[in-house]
């Protein structure tokens, strides 16, 4: 029971981000940042992470980091009513009244979703950054920092440097505005393995397309409670809710992932074996398949489908060398090669 | 001469090793030219692994489309309609159903599957993993079956036990069971 406690994800949800010091002139003229933060960890008694100084430590480390670059950070407080009132429980729960309120109440013009994973081998920050009050994905980051970068021992608590690290990692420059068509993409759908690497996978395609091409991403968690306020279950899209969604976004087309494992078959060991597979890399990983599906909102019909395999065992070189991949590698690696199977070129050639 | 005949008897080996086993029924009399819109239905699951419907629907379908022969439903479409008309995904279909949801759905023809055997048995003191899976499709006029296939893959073959290879993958085996089916059909 202990291991299985101590196996479960932990998603705590944090917001916002404090004023260390007095704001730098001039910073009132930079965007507005409003900061929704989860943390997620496992085997904790091994590691002896302090949840809660992790917490405050990153929501310090990035409210100084994005001052530092001319963002005027929205205090904690402020955003933690916003979400106690729209109930934004995970990353997916992200809707547009959350938005709405964080941009005409709290004067937010940027929200930065952010997933912190500490594992054995180190820690990851998964980041997205999204324009308010539309919700479109202007940036996704993902930095991963190992426990023995820059630390000088378990004792003078790695994690700390670790932080620093991801936060270094990220790019504070404001993203361009996209001009180009929309693109609606569901959250990835698990299947055998957590919630919050089906997320992973849908941040790594979405942050494949950014880089790949210009058009206007609606954030996913967005068109997610769209469809569950509008009373149709994503899982059960009809015609009427392809019609709203056509509707409410200026879409003609959806995307649907999923995220299938192929463990050991049950969910609950694949919990166990997921639980640190961020940073432990590579044969205790089960195989994942990436599906993707183009699915036309008009007639229902899906226009492409395709799968991509991700075996986990290590890859060996001529040479014996082994080349061993941590989930954001191959996730990301499968991203890249479904956004190149569906790229606009080949869109319309079909 | 005799080289050559050796060499097709070691081909015919590997081919019969690495071979599923399947046995097929087709409607000849159905015309199957006037079938352009199909959708999958959910699979049932008779294995011991929870996601095994799951994941032979997701081999299935991605197989079926890469066919580029039907125009197929998202699966969403379909659970939706069979909300909508009180179906169980779980339950057989009666004919009446089938040309109900093929009417709801607007398409000609119904795929569904049975995972049968799913996962990795011990075989000599290796691990193979082996799926056993029906497939069927009816027509939605009459709500007849007009296709049948049960296949059985497993992960060995001639090569991997000459070699010592382990076993295929769950996935690799899911594939290769599900294109044996699909070539009964297509």
């Amino acid at each position: 029971m202990k291991r299985l406690l101590r196996h479960v994800l932990l998603p705590c949800l944090l917001t916002a981000a404090w004023l260390p010091t007095a704001p730098a002139c001039g910073q009132d003229t930079g965007p507005s940042l409003a900061v929704v933060l989860y943390l997620s960890a496992d085997t904790l008694d091994d590691l002896k992470l302090p949840l809660t100084e992790i917490r405050r430590d990153l929501t310090a480390s990035l409210a100084r980091h994005y001052t530092a670059a001319g963002y005027r950070v929205i205090p904690a407080a402020r955003i933690d009513a916003a979400v106690g009132r729209w109930r934004v429980r995970d990353e997916r729960s992200i809707s547009q009244p959350f938005l709405d309120t964080l941009h005409t109440e709290l004067g937010a013009s940027l929200l930065l979703v952010a997933h912190l994973r500490a594992g054995r081998d180190g820690m990851s920050l998964r980041t997205r950054m999204l324009q308010l009050p539309v919700g479109l994905v202007r940036r996704v980051q993902w930095p991963i920092v190992s426990w023995d970068a820059g630390a000088e021992g378990p004792e003078s608590e790695p994690w700390r440097q670790a932080l620093l690290g991801l936060c270094r990692e990220l790019d504070t420059i404001p993203p361009s505005s996209p001009t180009g068509p929309a693109r609606l993409l569901l959250p990835a759908d698990p299947v055998g393995c957590e919630p919050e690497h089906a997320m992973a996978a849908t941040c790594a395609l979405l942050q494949e397309w950014l880089q790949a091409e210009d058009c206007r991403l609606p954030d996913p968690a967005l068109v997610y409670t769209f469809l569950a306020q509008a009373g149709v279950p994503p899982s059960r899209l009809d015609a009427s809710g392809r019609h709203l969604l056509s509707e409410q976004f200026g879409a003609r087309e959806l995307w649907r992932l999923s995220l299938i494992a192929y463990g050991q078959g049950t969910k609950a060991v694949s919990r166990a074996v997921l639980a640190d597979d961020s940073f432990v890399p590579t044969s205790h990983l089960p195989d994942f398949d990436l599906n993707l599906r183009r699915i036309d909102l008009e007639t229902g019909l899906v226009l492409d489908g395709g799968a991509l395999y991700l075996p986990a065992a290590p890859d060996r070189g001529w040479f014996g060398t082994v080349h061993r991949h941590n989930l954001k590698d191959r996730i990301g690696q499968a991203a890249a090669r479904l956004r190149d199977e569906y790229s606009p070129t080949k869109e319309n050639q079909r | 001469m005799k080289r050559l005949g050796l060499g097709l008897w070691l081909l015919l080996v590997v081919l019969v090793g690495c071979s599923p086993q399947t046995s097929s029924y087709v409607n000849d009399e159905v015309d199957y030219s006037f079938i352009d819109r199909a959708a999958v239905l959910p699979f049932q699951n008779l294995s011991q692994d929870l996601h095994a419907g799951t994941r032979m629907h997701s081999v299935f379908t991605t197989a079926v489309l890469e066919k580029d022969a039907l125009g197929m439903v998202d699966l969403g479409e379909t659970l939706a309609a069979m909300a909508r008309l009180r179906i169980s995904p779980d339950a057989a279909l009666t004919p009446e159903q089938i040309t109900a949801l093929g009417e709801e759905l607007q398409v000609q023809a119904l795929f569904h599957g049975v995972v049968e055997e799913y996962g990795a048995e011990r075989v000599s003191n290796d691990r193979v993993y082996m799926v056993t899976a029906t497939f069927t499709m009816m027509e939605t006029q009459t709500g007849s079956l007009v296709w049948k296939a049960q296949v059985h893959s497993d992960g060995t073959s001639f090569l991997r036990k000459l070699f010592g290879g382990g076993s295929a993958s769950l996935f690799d085996v899911s594939r290769n069971a599900v294109d044996q089916a699909l070539e009964t059909l297509f």
